[in-house]
């Protein structure tokens, strides 16, 4: 049997992540991968058999859908409202955690001047 | 056009190995062109000299958009076998085709489950044809030779499911 989707948990891996953030408005695969490099600058490159098994993961745990306007030839997709709220969680943990190690590295360094 | 064939070390067994040695042919100008006999070779055939890169992915029975997707990506389909094994090149210095943190996660994982599945049919095949080979070795002796083939044919198809399936099975216990 599967094993339940990590996706579901509400952690997103990296590239689960940035396509779900770009499928906020309907695209097209293709599209993707070139949205996120373009915005990132290239800093985040999204290859090609991580975006297919990812947005078929995506699409088998309900968390994107298929656009109502594409065909059978260009496959267009769009963020549900489940992929909305996991995506808001795990943008909600990502903050906690970078709060977190902000934090230690505040704390970190005001040791240091105490020393 | 000049053609030649080398062997295939088998992907479970040698892909990386493999996918050097397709790389410096390629640089040498003797360009991937498919897989023959089987998929027991790799075709090449004699062009330009080019810095390319080779990857394969495994993928059970994937759409148009999947290989549309990779073309985008500047990755160029060379060939499949049978629906799973895919074969793509691209210029050096094209991104991988797995990125971030997922890399090669659940990349051989439906193959594997796949290959199990094989290797438990032609067992279970297997044991069948051995059963009535030895039943008809007292009731139908002319049955004896033919059954002993399927026998024979049955097994190697096990061996050929079972040893990639061993393969993979322990790369991904070993990653873990």
């Amino acid at each position: 049997m599967a094993r339940k989707s990590a996706l579901e948990t509400g952690i997103l891996n990296d590239s689960a992540f940035y396509i779900l953030s770009t499928l906020l408005e309907e695209m097209h695969g293709y599209l993707i991968m070139k949205t996120i490099e373009e915005a990132t600058d290239g800093s985040a490159i999204i290859g090609p058999a991580s975006l297919y098994t990812t947005l078929k993961k995506l699409l088998d745990s309900g968390l994107i859908q298929r656009s109502k306007t594409d065909d059978e030839t260009t496959k267009i997709y769009l963020i549900t409202k489940k992929g909305k709220n996991i995506l808001q969680q795990d943008i909600n943990r990502k903050q906690r955690m970078i709060a977190f190690a902000e934090n230690q590295i505040k704390q970190s360094t005001g040791d240091k001047h105490e020393n | 056009m000049k053609t030649k064939y080398i062997m295939n070390g088998g992907l479970a067994f040698s892909e990386k190995k493999d996918i050097k040695k397709l790389e410096k042919l390629a640089a040498e100008g003797w360009l991937l062109e498919g897989l023959a006999w089987g998929g027991f070779c790799y075709k090449l055939v004699q062009g330009p000299a080019q810095d390319l890169i080779y990857t394969i992915d495994f993928q059970a029975t994937p759409d148009s958009d999947y290989f549309d997707i990779f073309k985008s990506a500047g990755w160029r389909h060379i060939t499949s076998s049978g629906q799973q094994i895919h074969i793509f090149a691209a210029p050096k210095g094209t991104p991988p085709i797995y990125s971030g943190n997922e890399i090669e996660e659940g990349k051989y994982q439906d193959f594997t489950v796949n290959l199990g599945k094989g290797a438990l049919y032609s067992f279970l095949i297997m044991l069948v044809f051995m059963l009535l080979m030895y039943l008809s070795k007292s009731y139908y002796a002319f049955m004896y030779y033919p059954l002993f083939a399927l026998t024979l044919i049955s097994s190697m198809a096990f061996i050929f499911c079972f040893m990639p399936y061993l393969s993979y099975k322990f790369k991904a216990q070993a990653k873990q």
